[in-house]
């Protein structure tokens, strides 16, 4: 997925966290901690957040979801063009680190397996692995407990942008 | 003929898309129209919000992606990201963009 900036129209890749067309091109975007989670468990942590409203100006059905379709089936989005090993099933969910030169992914199916969090090194830095089964919340830490760079998302989306990655299998 | 096929290529991207791509570092013949028009899905910028208890729209296991700044907690629901892929928004000095 490519988004644009209004100020260069430039094209910015969401996975590589940089701009690949436009004058920006090359440009890193510096990432900042969030947490993928159900809505139950934020408002338990966060009694006081606040919410995205659904009066955004525009007129959708926020109610329906467009890519359910997508979700259930096991094919990859339409035009894709890149490589998949055979690691893993296309439509596997995994947590994608990227720190350093390294890049790994873990599996959603193996961190429900296993104990978390747990440590795991890579670029030679030691992270801590976090999982939640209950919500699938997954993600990584570094020694001072901050998050590190890390996204969750499909197999053949992960390897496509990260054709030397390796898969986590577990103890 | 062969020398020219790349070039006729990229005219076309731009055509297609209004983008100008003459600096990149991917191949722009491989980015393709995901079918909505530029604006198509639209980013929000000016995000209005609710408390937690007004919510209603909200189920139990419905998805957000959750940020703290300067103490300030704020969820963005699966369901309206669907629709607009990028927030842009503001807590304090923090000034970032939340995308899915």
């Amino acid at each position: 997925m490519l988004l644009y900036d209004r100020q260069t129209e430039s094209l910015w890749s969401q996975i590589k966290r940089e701009a690949v067309t436009g004058p920006m091109t090359g440009t890193k975007i510096k990432t900042l901690p969030s947490t993928l989670t159900t809505w139950k468990k934020w408002k338990k942590r966060h009694p006081d957040t606040l919410v995205l409203s659904t009066d955004t100006g525009y007129i959708r059905d926020y109610s329906r979801d467009p890519y359910e379709s997508y979700y259930s089936s096991p094919f990859r989005f339409f035009g894709f063009r890149g490589k998949v090993g055979p690691e893993l099933p296309e439509k596997e969910l995994v947590l994608g680190v990227d720190i350093g030169a390294e890049k790994k992914a873990y599996p959603l199916s193996v961190l429900k397996k296993i104990k978390t969090p747990f440590e795991d090194t890579i670029s030679g830095q030691k992270i801590t692995i976090h999982f939640d089964s209950d919500t699938e919340e997954a993600f990584a830490t570094d020694k001072e407990k901050n998050r590190v760079p890390g996204v969750l998302t499909y197999w053949y989306v992960w390897n496509a942008f990260h054709p030397d990655t390796t898969v986590f299998k577990g103890e | 003929m062969k020398s020219t096929a790349p070039i006729m290529l990229m005219l076309l991207a731009l055509f297609i898309s209004g983008f100008d791509f003459t600096k990149h570092s991917i191949p722009v013949d491989e980015i393709i129209s995901g079918g909505p028009p530029k604006d198509g899905i639209p980013s929000l910028t000016e995000p209005k919000f609710v408390t937690a208890e007004k919510a209603k729209f909200l189920k139990e296991k419905d998805r957000v992606i959750g940020v703290v700044f300067d103490g300030h907690a704020k969820a963005y629901p699966i369901k309206i990201l669907n629709w607009h892929e990028a927030v842009n928004d503001v807590t304090g000095k923090i000034k970032f963009l939340v995308t899915w």
